[in-house]
This record gives C-alpha cells, structure tokens and sequence, in this order.
C-alpha cells in the first residue's frame, strides 16, 4: 500500500471541496433537467444542513481523538517517571484500553526486567564475595607456607609436611574452581552429554566413590542397592556428577551416625534411582527452591557450599530428558529421586 | 503488590442434607513473575481454586483480587474481557472448539480481541510442540496430548498476564512435557508472566518457585 501524507485537517479541507463541488453539479444537473428553481433550492438547503452535521461529527471525532491521545501521552509519561504505575482499568471492549493494556503490559515487562537484572547483579556480587571469601583462606595458608618454605631452613621432614598442607590448600581451590567451570559450562551449553548404553552400577560405585572417605569420617552408614547388570541409556561422567552431588549433600547434612541408602530399580519407561539419608529434611515450602542456583537453606549458611550442586544435578538430569524429585519433611530425612529414562 | 489474591476463597456445594466443601477458606497471595505450582490429591479443590482465580466460577464466599482490582465486581462484559486479555488458561479437558482447525483454534482469543497474530511467536509456539503438520486438522483428529498441546498454544499466543493450567503435561510424554515446562518458563521470563499450575507430579512441582499444597479445600503448607 502506497503511503499519503495527508493531515487531518488537509483530509477535511479535501473532503469539504469534494462535497461542495458534488452539491453544485448536482444543482446544475437538476436545474438542467427540470428547469425548477425550487428543486435546486431544496437540494441546497439539504447539502447545508447535511454538511453542518457533518461539520459536528468532524468536530466531535477531533475531541474524541485529542482525548484518546491525551490519555495515551500520560499513559507513557507515568511510564517514563518509572515509579508511577499507569492506569490500571481496561476492561471495556475500546480502542482506548486495548492500547492501555498493551502500554501497562510493556510497562511491566519492563519493571520486571529491570528487577530480573538488579537481582541478578545481587546474585552476582553475593557469589563473587562468597568465592573471595573460599579463596582467601587457602591463598593465605599458602602464602604463609611458601614463605616459610623459603625464610627458614627446614628439615626434609618438615619440608614434607609443610608440602603435604599446601597440596591440601591447591585442592581446596582446584575443587572450586572446577564447581565454576563446571557450571558455567553446562550453562553456556559447551557441554553436550553423550548418552550411551552403560550399566549404571559403575556410574553410581565412581559417585560413591567420591563420598566414601568423608561418610567414614562422619561415621554414616551406606547402604546400596543396585542390581549390576542393569543398563540404562546416560552419560555416565556426568550422571556420576549428578549423583555425587546428591550423595555429597546427603554426607554433609545427616548428623553422625547416620544412615545413607541408595536403591535402584528398574520401571517400565525410567530406571529410579532414590537416594534416601537419615539428615535434617527440607520442609515442603523449599523443596522447590533448592534446585535453583545459588538458594541455600537459610539453616545451613554457616557449612560450606556455594548452591550449585542440585541445581547442576537437575540441569544434567533434564538434559537426558530425566527428573529429579525430593520428598522429605523437616526432621524425617531426604529421599532424592532420579528417574532416567530407559530409552 | 500481589498480581494475585485470594482472600478467605469458599466453595460450597449443596447436594440435598450434605454440603460439600471444595474450598473452605483458601487465602493466598501470588507475585508478579512467579511460577507457582499447586498439589494435592484428587478432589482435594485445586481445580475449583483455579477456575476460581480465572474467573470462570464464582465463589460462595470470599474474594479473588487480581492487581489490586475485586473481580467479581466487574460486570459479566468486562469479566469476558478481563479473562480474554488477563488470563490464559489450559483446560484439564482442552475445551477446544470443535468446527474450527488447529490454526483457527490456537487465533481464536487474539482475534476476538482485534488483534493481529504475533506470526513470530505463533511459529514458535507450535515448533515446540510439534504442532507443524496439525494445523489443517480438526481437533477431533488428534490425540489427547496433541490437543492439549493445541491448548497450551491458545493460552499461551495471546502472551496472558496470568496463565492459569490444570495439568498442562498429563497426556504428554516425557521429552515433551520437558519442552512444554521450559517453554512455559522461558516465555514466563519473557513476558513477565505469572503462571499458576496444577500438577500431580512431584519432579515438575518442585521446577516451580513455590508450590502450594491443598488438602480438604484447606491450604496445608
């Protein structure tokens, strides 16, 4: 469609002339036929009188439009305030509200990305004090280790120990930098899980693995569970570090003495994994929450952790079309559910 | 502020001498942006709560307030509107119209609106869930998962404030009720929309910021 740049009052002015040269022609024309004069006049008096009512209806259109952009002006002048909320009634079948609506809408789309970004700045800021905070203890041992390494002559001996302490201190900051890159992998998806046919035996004995020395330390109990020769479709590397992960938080949360139980069964469609521990529970309000990155129970913000693990586990999980569930009641312990799928 | 409110919600049903109590004083209170899943057993007044909060039943007693406005002082035109513009909604049962397509059905409530189809999200929508090769078909061709997926697509095209579903994944298999749940979440964020959901199953309650239990027409968490 070809665009005309005409303003309103040119449309008027056009649509005036049309209408006068219509009324003339059509006077001559009706003089000509019947050469009355009283039928011309008739035919005038008519064109007059319809072009004041015309002239009405243009103006009251013009209020009505002056009005109509009055309101959308304030609509977006509120919004520019930013604090200002617009109007908020649109509930009648107008053009006026539709476009209200449509405005408030944006408005709040806005709003909410403007918080989306200001949380996650806070999101951020929190997570680079906390890995300040993890780093500067083992950067400082190790300081203090090396310096000694090389102020003081030390016996062999104690050359070992004070080795044997720093190697401890690089542990500590290898883990966590692996946590990061891990996550910040999987987030920018430069990992792709390769699902293969594998028994998922093996995967859970190299996350068990990873848990057994601290479960001894803690004196838990693990009790497993799983037949040897069940084969199920997954990455193993990175189910194994899913599971760790459940597994880690299992050790870390159920007091000494505690019971860790792990029992896979087989289902028609999934292969169910439960991860069951005798731990402090998580009462039903959060159990949403704890699968989102960085949430940590506000009980437990003393014991290290960055909250990523079972935001990790369910990531690797749904990344092979699986799910993870809790169940779990403050107190009764945790039952951590994964369900692969077997095809 | 709430997007969402209920305030002291009850629901009773008179059947002869026995009153039913689907809901017997629910108050709760959603915000904007949130991802809200409700649970409960069968019968316990999760799907009344809902057709409650969408306007689409009203309550014996008590208030549904969304942005700040009582929506049962609306008149029945500016509720039809309201809903049409506020709220979408994925039927437990899909109540998709039966003479019109696939396409028609998922444009309807735009179009009453006078608006024209968002083609770009429209593609989307319907790449995600598998609709490509449906949209000539009348719904009674499909399957259950597929028309509730035509379903989902309807409540989700007009970019609702608030998106009310009940069960929005019971018919869909795995890989898809995984596409649907990110695609409800993505375009959630997107669109700052809040979204409230009945599900019965745990792992994907527990995808949402909260979740709400019901038991007896009672909040119990």
């Amino acid at each position: 469609m070809k665009k005309i740049r005409l303003s309103l009052s040119g449309i008027f002015r056009l649509i005036g002339a049309g209408a006068v040269i219509t009324a003339l022609v059509l006077s001559i024309g009706i003089f000509c036929a019947t050469q009355d004069m009283t039928a011309v006049m008739g035919c005038l008096i008519t064109a007059g009188v319809l072009s004041v009512w015309a002239a009405v209806l243009i103006r009251m259109l013009q209020y009505r439009l002056v009005l109509f952009t009055d309101e959308v002006c304030r609509t977006i002048d509120d919004m520019m305030q930013g604090e200002a909320a617009p109007r908020m009634i649109f509930d009648n079948d107008t053009l006026l509200d539709r476009i209200s609506y449509q405005l408030n809408r944006l408005y709040q789309m806005e709003q909410a990305r403007k918080k989306t970004i200001e949380e996650q700045q806070a999101d951020l800021q929190g997570l680079i004090s906390h890995i300040s905070h993890q780093v500067k203890t083992p950067a400082a041992n190790l300081k203090m280790a090396a310096d000694t390494l090389l102020e003081q002559q030390l016996s062999p001996g104690q050359q070992n120990a004070y080795l044997q302490s720093m190697n401890t201190e690089i542990d500590k900051l290898d883990f966590l930098m692996r946590v990061l890159v891990k996550s910040s992998r999987l987030e920018t998806g430069v990992i792709t899980l390769e699902k293969q046919l594998a028994p998922i035996y093996e995967t859970l004995a190299s996350a068990l693995g990873g848990i057994f020395l601290k479960a001894e330390e803690k004196n838990l109990q693990v009790a497993v569970d799983c037949p040897e020769d069940l084969s199920v479709p997954h990455d193993p590397k990175w189910t194994a570090e899913a599971l760790f992960n459940i597994l880690e938080n299992a050790v870390k949360y159920t007091p000494a003495g505690g019971t860790i139980r792990v029992s896979v069964v087989r289902w028609e469609a999934y292969t169910k994994i439960d991860i069951t521990d005798t731990g402090r529970g998580i009462p039903e309000s959060h159990q949403a929450a704890i699968f989102k990155r960085f949430y940590r129970e506000p009980e437990v913000h003393h014991m290290e952790g960055i909250g990523i693990g079972l935001y990790l586990t369910r990531e690797i999980i749904a990344k092979q079309n699986g799910q993870v569930k809790v169940s779990s009641g403050t107190g009764a312990g945790s039952t951590f559910t994964v369900f692969l799928p077997n095809n | 502020m709430p997007v969402l409110q209920t305030v002291n919600l009850k629901k009773y049903y008179q059947q002869g001498e026995t009153v039913t109590k689907a809901l017997d004083g629910v108050s709760l209170e959603i915000n904007g942006g949130e991802f809200v899943s409700i649970v409960g057993t069968s019968g316990s007044g999760k799907s009344t709560l809902l057709h409650m909060m969408g306007g689409l039943d009203s309550p014996t007693s008590g208030s549904v307030i969304i942005n700040g406005e009582d929506i049962s002082q609306k008149s029945a035109e500016q509720l039809t509107v309201f809903r049409r513009r506020h709220i979408g909604f994925v039927f437990q049962n899909y109540n998709l119209v039966p003479v019109l397509n696939v396409y028609e059905n998922i444009v309807l409530p735009v179009q009453l609106d006078g608006k024209k189809v968002d083609k770009k999200l429209m593609d989307e929508i319907v790449e995600v869930l598998g609709l490509q090769d449906k949209l000539e078909n009348l719904p009674n061709n499909l399957s259950g998962g597929q028309q509730q997926r035509v379903s989902i697509a309807r409540a989700m095209l007009t970019k609702p404030e608030i998106l009310l579903a009940d069960e929005p994944t019971g018919n869909l298999d795995s890989k898809t009720t995984q596409d649907v749940l990110s695609l409800l979440k993505i375009s959630g964020m997107k669109f700052h929309q809040t979204v409230v959901m009945i599900t019965h199953n745990d792992a994907i309650a527990q995808l949402a910021d909260r979740i709400i239990r019901i038991e007896d027409g009672k909040i119990t968490n």
